[in-house]
């Protein structure tokens, strides 16, 4: 018996359970696939701080699949392309120097005006029947939009950007078909050719958005990053807050909604929503697993983790982990310390973790003045089939 | 679009494919050796499953792979579940 069946449909509902038999019976698990599964809190951030364990698996392996599927006349070409230079894919020296260009450029914190004007207008779009999506009508279109302000790209791009986003962003799922990879290529395509254009546009009239300011911090480089990796971050900036952020409101508003009390002390007390985000985060945050590679042999928890294997995190493992969280699988809005993993911890530290928290923070505040009452109808829920990020597919509540 | 009377129908098919990628005869491949045996990664591996795909036209998850690890496991597990009588 396989303890690792993240595609299996009980897991994608709900994978706590096969979590903690990992960290029970198993906490360092050989997988089926020969990946080791990493799912205590103290091993994951072990590995998540030690260098020997590089990022980029996926990179490596797209690259080796572009190979062999060019050899079946099939170009994939278009992903290796746009994740080139994924912070999140990437390592010394080079993630640090994109890392350093784009906080050089990325200062500007007060997005609070735009996030409330777009949750605004998203929760004035109530149909008849009083009934909301929450993860259509609200969380999904809400980061796009914010992003879109940021960046300086114009609304009316917004909702076939939301579709290539969508698509692209599978390249992180653990495993993928050839359909898949068909689909993520020509959304990378596209995505290549609307940040060309766009790129080209802002160059000859840089303005005061966060492209423009890439591009001409850019510029003043000792050593600039090319169009093509320039166009990848951009990429990557676009899309690492899409399916996250719409994980975090979404999942966050549904766990809420099974803790009534602590609900309504949130709704009556806007002041715990800071420490409510980072415990809504800590206790379903929306990125479960995150890659690693040994790049030498290494000793861990009585395992030799040999040079070039692939090391799974479980993130949202490590963050119901009972050696390290006391009541860890209860909800706890007033949670102090609360050291969870949902960012990762070390050099990849999420850098958008403030604008996360943020956006997060907003949304939910304001749904909650607005909809107080919610009451969550999906009895079913359907959940995407991607345990890497966790994300529910419908949320309709009466409102 | 084919339907397999049985999983050695299955098996017949998946010989030829992973025999073309490992560029030994059919006959050379014995059912209850792993893919691996013969060669096959977590690459190729998305080469065989879309071709199983696209011959029975079923959906196969990328897992399976490794979960029913040879020819035979693998067949029986895609004909149960697809084309299994009550």
């Amino acid at each position: 018996m396989n303890l690792w069946a993240p595609l299996d449909q009980e897991n994608i509902r709900n994978p706590f359970p096969m979590y903690a038999t990992l960290r029970r019976e198993a906490p360092v698990y050989k997988s089926q696939t020969g990946e080791w599964i990493i799912s205590r809190y103290a091993d994951v951030k072990t590995i998540l701080k030690d260098p020997r364990f590089r990022s980029g698996n996926k990179l490596e392996w797209i690259n080796r699949g572009i190979t062999y599927f060019k050899s079946k006349d099939q170009d994939l070409s278009a992903i290796a392309s746009a994740i080139t230079s994924f912070l999140l894919l990437i390592n010394p020296p080079e993630h640090t120097r994109i890392r350093k260009l784009i906080t050089s450029v990325w200062n500007d914190r007060e997005v609070d005006q735009t996030i409330l004007e777009n949750v605004d207008s998203l929760l004035n779009i109530k149909s008849e029947d009083n009934t909301f999506d929450i993860v259509e009508d609200f969380a999904r279109p809400l980061p796009n939009m914010t992003i879109c302000k940021i960046m300086g790209i114009s609304m009316e791009h917004y909702q076939h950007l939301t579709t290539l986003s969508n698509n692209l962003v599978k390249i992180l799922n653990l495993y993928n078909s050839f359909k898949d990879l068909v689909r993520i290529d020509s959304a990378a395509r596209d995505f290549i050719s609307f940040f060309r254009e766009l790129l080209d546009i802002k160059k000859q009239r840089p303005d005061n958005d966060l492209i423009s300011k890439l591009i001409v911090a850019n510029a003043s480089e000792r050593e600039p990053l090319s169009d093509d990796a320039l166009i990848s971050v951009f990429i990557f900036l676009f899309i690492a807050g899409q399916e996250t952020t719409i994980g975090l409101v979404s999942t966050s508003l549904l766990t809420l909604s099974k803790y009534p009390s602590q609900l309504n002390t949130l709704a009556g007390n806007p002041e715990l929503m800071p420490n409510a985000i980072d415990e809504l985060l800590r206790y379903d945050g929306p990125v479960h697993l995150l890659g690693r590679i040994a790049s030498e042999n290494i000793e861990l928890g009585g395992h030799c983790i040999k040079q070039n294997d692939t090391v799974t995190l479980c993130l949202a493992s490590a963050n119901r982990d009972s050696r390290h969280f006391e009541n860890a699988d209860i909800l706890d809005i007033t949670r102090q310390p609360n050291r969870h993993l949902a960012f990762g911890s070390g050099i990849h530290f999420c850098l958008g973790d403030w604008l996360a928290k943020r956006q997060g923070a907003l949304a939910i505040q304001r749904f909650l003045e607005v909809y107080p009452t919610y009451s969550i109808v999906d009895h079913t829920l359907q959940w995407n089939d991607n345990l890497s990020i966790r994300t529910l597919k419908h949320l309709s509540c009466r409102v | 679009m084919t339907r397999p009377q049985s999983p050695h129908d299955i098996v017949t098919f998946m010989k030829k494919v992973v025999a073309a990628e490992a560029r030994i005869p059919d006959t050379s491949i014995d059912e209850d050796k792993s893919f691996h045996q013969f060669g096959l990664d977590s690459i190729s591996s998305i080469y065989l499953l879309e071709k199983v795909e696209n011959e029975y036209n079923v959906t196969i998850s990328p897992l399976y792979f490794w979960d029913y690890p040879t020819l035979r496991l693998l067949a029986s597990q895609i004909f149960d579940e697809n084309f299994r009588q009550p």
